[in-house]
């Protein structure tokens, strides 16, 4: 678990990286990610290397249109999406 | 307007060579295209309502007989890719008719459409000079293709060879340039990149080097310029749409800003809304219509044809951006998939690129792009990186730096795929369905 989040957390530093963004200082698992620092450019960009790290996309089998609002949300979105697998 | 057989009738010497090695003379291509027109023309005087029928290809050789035979004598010929369709009317006489060609685009971003030409709007591009006789022509295209049909008409009504090179991959048709002594090829920029990557092009002297098809991006020019330093090189704009098109030579990406006021070979251009528009020497409407006489082109008070090229203006210079229809809409902001390839080509690292779009719920499309590297010695999937090899994860971080720097944010790609290969299309492009 702390081992995804930090998994996340670093992707979320290189996608700030590249894409121009400054994330907040101390993200927790209740930040709201839209005030986080990434715009939803970026949160594609940070799911698109979170594939390639996990080899899995939770939201694109989501049937509703709604990605979680704090990072603990997201967090678990993807434990999730890897349980079945471990 | 004499034939196209009659224009032909002083050349001697090698015509076409087949994909067998077969080398067919002027002369022979003569007599046989006499002797099909004659065929065509007792069948057609024989029947009440003419002669409709199609006529099944088999070698390079066949496609320019049966063309020669067919243009001036049928009313009618459609271009397919096993076939030539044809229709001659029955009180067939033995001066000429004039032949309508009905030609497929190759469709790279939308439906194929069919577009209707003249035998002189489709030849408006051929250059008839004595020295180019000398020519050996690499036929890379489909010939029932635009692009394929303007090399065999530049090699035929020159007196030049033409080759035909189409069979199996890139290093099959190198090697197929190299058995044919090939001097002349045009291709289009993909087809370019990865012929570059191949043995064979050290090997062989170019003195025609041309591209078309696609954007030619400057280190693609540049590259070019340096592997074949004596070659003359064109980079050639052609709208199937316009049936027409206009060749830059001086080695640089883009055309002169200059030409939209001064026009080029006869054709206006105009730049509206960032859309290129030109106007053909010959009116438009003779290419303006489909087999149904539906309009098919977008042509404006003044008779300019929209090209759905979009352009930009910089140090008096058009460069072109992409295709207006081809765009990915991310999240409202308009992304031409040919920029970010530019961009990509110009990373050291790179030798294709594709981008596309992918479905994004939020966003509505993402960018993604697939890149084949320069440098094989990538370590395995998983491998550490040492001191003179990166990883691939190292590659996809400096590539999206690179696109930052070069573009703007809603133009980066999402992702970079590194990939071994990039399979081009039958016209010879990348494919970015």
């Amino acid at each position: 678990m702390t081992d995804l989040r930090d998994t996340i957390l670093d992707s979320m530093r290189q996608v700030a990286l590249i894409s121009d963004c400054t994330l907040v200082d101390n993200i927790d698992d209740d930040t709201v990610l839209l005030q986080s620092g990434l715009d939803s450019l970026g949160f594609a960009m940070l799911v698109a290397q979170l594939e390639e790290e996990f080899n899995v996309d939770p939201f694109s089998e989501m049937e509703l249109a709604v990605y979680p609002r704090t990072l603990g949300e997201f967090v678990s979105a993807y434990q999730s999406a890897l349980q079945p697998s471990e | 307007m004499n034939s196209l057989l009659a224009r032909i009738q002083t050349y001697s010497g090698p015509a076409v060579i087949t994909h067998d090695g077969r080398t067919i003379s002027y002369e022979t291509l003569k007599a046989n295209a006499t002797s099909l027109r004659e065929t065509y023309r007792n069948a057609a005087t024989d029947s009440d309502d003419g002669l409709s029928g199609s006529e099944a290809i088999t070698d390079l050789a066949h496609f320019v007989s049966t063309l020669l035979a067919l243009e001036s004598a049928a009313e009618q010929i459609t271009f397919t890719p096993a076939s030539l369709s044809y229709k001659l009317p029955s009180n067939v006489s033995h001066s000429t008719i004039a032949t309508t060609w009905f030609i497929q685009t190759s469709g790279t971003t939308g439906n194929p459409k069919k577009i209707a030409h003249t035998t002189s709007s489709i030849c408006s591009a051929i250059q008839i000079k004595p020295h180019l006789s000398e020519l050996r022509w690499a036929l890379t295209y489909q010939p029932y293709r635009f692009a394929g049909l303007q090399v065999v008409l530049q090699g035929l009504l020159s007196g030049a060879c033409t080759i035909d090179c189409l069979r199996g991959d890139i290093a099959d048709k190198s090697r197929q340039m190299l058995n044919g002594h090939v001097n002349a090829l045009s291709a289009t920029p993909s087809f370019w990149r990865q012929f570059l990557l191949n043995e064979p092009s050290h090997q062989l002297a170019f003195s025609r080097v041309s591209l078309g098809g696609e954007i030619a991006d400057q280190p693609l020019l540049d590259a070019l310029v340096s592997r074949y330093p004596k070659a003359k090189m064109f980079h050639i704009y052609a709208s199937t749409e316009a049936g027409v098109g206009f060749a830059v030579s001086d080695g640089k990406a883009g055309f002169p800003e200059q030409w939209l006021e001064t026009g080029v070979n006869g054709i206006r251009l105009r730049v509206k809304e960032n859309i290129l528009w030109l106007k053909p020497a010959f009116p438009a409407d003779t290419v303006n219509r489909n087999n149904n006489d539906q309009a098919v082109v977008h042509t404006d008070e003044d008779g300019y044809i929209n090209t759905q090229d979009a352009v930009s203006i910089s140090h008096q210079r058009v460069f072109f951006k992409g295709r207006d229809n081809g765009v990915i809409n991310v999240g409202g902001h308009k992304v031409f998939p040919e920029q970010v390839e530019s961009v990509l080509l110009s990373a050291e690292q790179v030798a294709l690129a594709r981008v596309y779009s992918k479905p994004h719920k939020i966003l509505g499309q993402i960018v993604i792009a697939d890149v084949v590297l320069l440098a094989p010695e990538l370590d395995e999937p998983a491998g550490e990186a040492t001191s003179t090899t990166l990883s691939a994860k190292q590659i996809q971080m400096a590539l999206m730096l690179h696109c930052k720097t070069h573009l703007s944010r809603a133009d980066m790609p999402t992702k970079i795929n590194i990939v071994p290969t990039l399979p081009l299309s039958d016209s010879g492009k990348v494919s970015r369905q």
